[in-house]
């Protein structure tokens, strides 16, 4: 029993507290490694604790909620760990005091179930997005001509999920890469991401992987081209850092010091297997659990460009996998091992040849389900592969696809649904891949066509739209065309859905197990 | 008139590049703006190494190579160092690669990926020590070094002509103590490990690993197979069994029919081992 003079006391306290909280809002708040017993909210500014209960009812009340102090982190943010969870239960959170207002029924999150089993809802709900950072991307006349496209897409999505799934709520909101155009710098991604998709992180942890936007560029003056006075014109070139080291970002600024993407400081991932998986000793790539599913994060961009880094990941993929044995196993890095996209070719960029060439042996052997990356911005969907590792001109859809009674490539769709354990091969050793990097903008049909050499025949990598633009032969599917990747996984099937802006699902395929 | 100005440059521009405009520069794209960019500005040296490194990363190496020449007559040749030496390293040419990034890092002894590109170079000539040392000092210039970095560093001191095995897992050990037991690093160790003959410690790490593996049965077997070494077969014999066990729980997948195979050939063994 309280003494009601403490009582009064902590009335005016709290009063004055949720005072500050309301006056003193986050620029900036997001869940991260949401596991079964433990989860973060990470924000920036505002109040230096993080309280949560089981209902908004008792966050209300003054001395219900759990609290904990803010631990302050790089890059000016600010986190608190939420522990002793109960696993598959939703948890209210505020910043600040809790106390009669501090409740948001908007900043709500569902722990992990325990072990392998799907949430109580009976599927793990996942939200993908690619290349979707446009809304701060500058063109060389300084504007910004893809603004308001990402929120299409998440429109499209968010009217399919009403539509279509009863208002599901997203379990893990996946990004993968290029999400903050065009140098990756944190005003970008506050302009890009936070500010795009507020709704969404606050109630779902965010799993990143690393693009080459993620690591800079470099701004460049080309006034003097115009005859014009020094920074007339300033336009972007460089793209990423061809190094293996984080530390060579930069942000194209030379007013700035660069100590690293921003990409490092904003997200708080699992090195040390936090939320399951094998610890990997690096945020550049991670695994984790949720549920029935195992998702891993590859670093397609920095430790994927030099041979030893490469190779110490592919090592630790290998153990990761090993440990493994959850129902599915969902892969994600920006750069695809198949693709016909524009300027991003698979049979001709390295990180890609070197990705499909090292790695996706791997995922096949070690039951690896779907593979999800950006980059190439439009659709495309493989079907159910093993084995392909050469050039798109060497793909062979007998030896390399499953395939129908009729002896096609099977589209994962219908009848035609792929089966975990290969009918073929009584094993799980294939993988659907897929590339969405369109959640911001997609590459133009009316992109002037490729000039082709009247001796050789061949055609330029860059600059111009291929005659194989989207052809890869190992794709069910590809389309340009801008949307976002919706997967629900089961105890029973794993559905992965191509969304676009207007809701529709334009391509849809499912493993069964 | 400025805004006019801006706007006649933005179609000047988007006239002379369908591309110009677009927010993901390629090699192509940026060879074509520093060249009209050159063609106004014919004597910034800068100019000229940032079209060689992109025409030296699209892999056009003889228009690259002029133009590392012209920027070296231009202006600072160590400035141009760098991006000459990653051109070489890309042709195989390493012992010219070596030349030109030592340059470079005699003025700028700290640069991460000029460290690093020196210990590839340096490792391919077959000159360890000298790898070694610009691999230690890229790890500790690192702010956040990569596993990976770690374990090149191991693999060159336990090299034939290395500082040999204990400084190879000293230096595993220190990367462990800094990134935490992860597979990438302790697996090396294990088998230096057993190299040298030591089974016991190679077990002490492999148990380090079973926490963060969750003791699958691919890391039982492997236990088992160096219980069998160090002559305790009753002991791989139980753990055997649970590894079996835990493998016929699983859905098959290539890597467990190969682990299964595994798991045959330790049987194997432990049958013609004596009980007790």
């Amino acid at each position: 029993m309280r003494p009601i003079s403490i009582w009064m006391a902590c009335a005016c306290l709290l009063g004055g507290a949720v005072g500050e909280a309301a006056a003193q809002a986050p620029s900036r708040l997001m869940l991260q490694q949401v596991g079964t017993n433990s989860a973060i909210v990470k924000w920036r500014g505002g109040p230096d604790r993080v309280c949560w209960a089981k209902s908004l009812a008792q966050l209300g009340k003054p001395n219900w909620p759990k609290c904990v102090a803010a631990t302050a982190t790089a890059g000016d943010h600010k986190e608190g760990l939420l522990t002793d969870l109960a696993p598959d239960h939703a948890y209210y959170y505020s910043l600040g005091d809790p106390g009669p207002g501090a409740g948001n029924p908007q900043q709500v999150f569902r722990t992990a179930p325990d072990s392998n089993k799907p949430p109580r809802d009976g599927n793990v709900h996942i939200w993908m997005v690619g290349d979707s950072g446009t809304q701060t991307e500058r063109n060389s006349a300084g504007q910004f001509p893809h603004a308001g496209k990402a929120a299409q897409v998440k429109q499209g999505f968010l009217g399919y999920n009403d539509a279509s799934a009863g208002g599901e709520p997203v379990d893990l909101f996946v990004l993968l890469g290029d999400n903050a155009y065009l140098e990756g710098t944190d005003a970008q991604w506050q302009g890009a991401f936070f500010d795009v998709y507020p709704e969404i992180m606050n109630k779902a942890a965010v799993w990143p992987t690393i693009g080459n936007h993620e690591m800079g560029g470099g701004l460049f003056d080309i006034s003097s081209l115009f005859g014009l006075p020094p920074g007339s014109i300033v336009t972007f070139i460089g793209g990423a850092s061809s190094s293996s080291d984080p530390s060579t970002y930069d942000d194209g600024n030379p007013a700035t010091v660069d100590d690293g993407p921003p990409y490092l400081e904003i997200f708080s991932l699992p090195a040390a297997g936090e939320v399951g998986g094998v610890p990997s000793g690096t945020e550049q790539y991670y695994s984790m659990n949720y549920g029935n599913v195992h998702l891993v994060s590859l670093d397609g961009q920095l430790s994927n460009a030099d041979p030893g880094q490469r190779e110490a990941m592919r090592q630790w993929l290998i153990a990761d996998l090993s440990s493994n044995d959850r129902d599915w196993t969902i892969v994600i890095f920006h750069h695809p091992p198949y693709s016909k996209g524009i300027n991003h070719n698979s049979d001709f960029e390295q990180r890609e040849i070197d990705l499909r060439v090292e790695f996706t042996p791997v995922f096949e052997q070690y039951g690896v389900d779907v593979v999800y990356s950006g980059h190439s911005h439009s659709f495309e969907r493989s079907y159910y592969l093993n084995g392909h590792t050469g050039p798109a001109n060497t793909f062979d859809p007998d030896v390399h696809a499953e395939l129908n009674a009729d002896g096609d490539p099977a589209t994962g769709t219908g009848d035609e649904a792929y089966s975990q354990v290969s009918t073929g091969s009584g094993m799980d050793d294939k993988v659907v891949y897929t590339v969405a990097g369109s959640s911001g903008k997609n590459d133009s049909p009316f992109t002037p066509a490729c000039p082709v050499d009247p001796v050789t025949g061949e055609e330029p990598q860059f600059f111009c739209r291929r005659s194989d633009w989207l052809q890869h032969p190992a794709h069910h599917l590809s389309a340009s065309v801008m949307g976002s990747v919706v997967v629900d996984a089961s105890a029973t099937s794993l559905r992965s859905r191509f969304v676009d802006v207007n809701g529709i699902v334009l391509d849809e395929f499912t493993i069964q197990r | 008139m400025a805004r006019v100005t801006s706007i006649v440059a933005l179609l000047l521009l988007s006239a002379l590049s369908p591309f110009a405009v677009r927010a993901h520069p390629s090699d192509a794209e940026q060879i074509a703006i520093l060249t009209q960019r050159i063609e106004t500005d014919p004597d910034d040296a800068q100019l000229y190494v940032a079209r060689g490194a992109a025409y030296s990363h699209a892999r056009l190496y003889e228009p690259a190579l002029a133009d590392f020449r012209k920027a070296e007559r231009l202006g600072d040749p160590v400035l141009v160092a760098y991006e000459l030496a990653a051109y070489h390293e890309r042709r195989g040419e390493v012992a010219e690669a070596k030349i030109h990034v030592a340059r470079f890092l005699a003025r700028f002894g700290g640069h991460p990926a000029a460290l690093e590109l020196q210990a590839r170079v340096l490792t391919a000539l077959g000159e360890r020590q000298a790898a070694v040392a610009s691999l230690e000092k890229l790890i500790a210039v690192q702010g956040r070094p990569n596993p990976g970095s770690y374990v090149s560093l191991a693999k060159l001191l336990a090299s034939p002509g290395g500082a040999g095995i204990p400084k190879a897992l000293a230096a595993l050990d220190a990367g462990m103590a800094r990134l935490g037991v992860i597979p990438q690093l302790q697996r090396v160790a294990i088998d230096l490990e057993l190299e040298r003959g030591n089974a016991a410690g190679a077990l002490a790490r492999l148990e380090s690993l079973g926490p963060a593996l969750g003791e699958g049965p691919e890391w039982k077997v492997e236990k088992c197979e160096l219980l069998i070494r160090m002559n305790r077969p009753d002991e791989a014999r139980e753990l055997l069994g649970l590894a079996s066990s835990q493998l016929a729980g699983l859905r098959a997948t290539p890597a467990r029919l190969v682990l299964a195979e595994r798991i045959k050939r330790v049987e194997a063994q432990l049958a013609a081992a004596p009980e007790g």
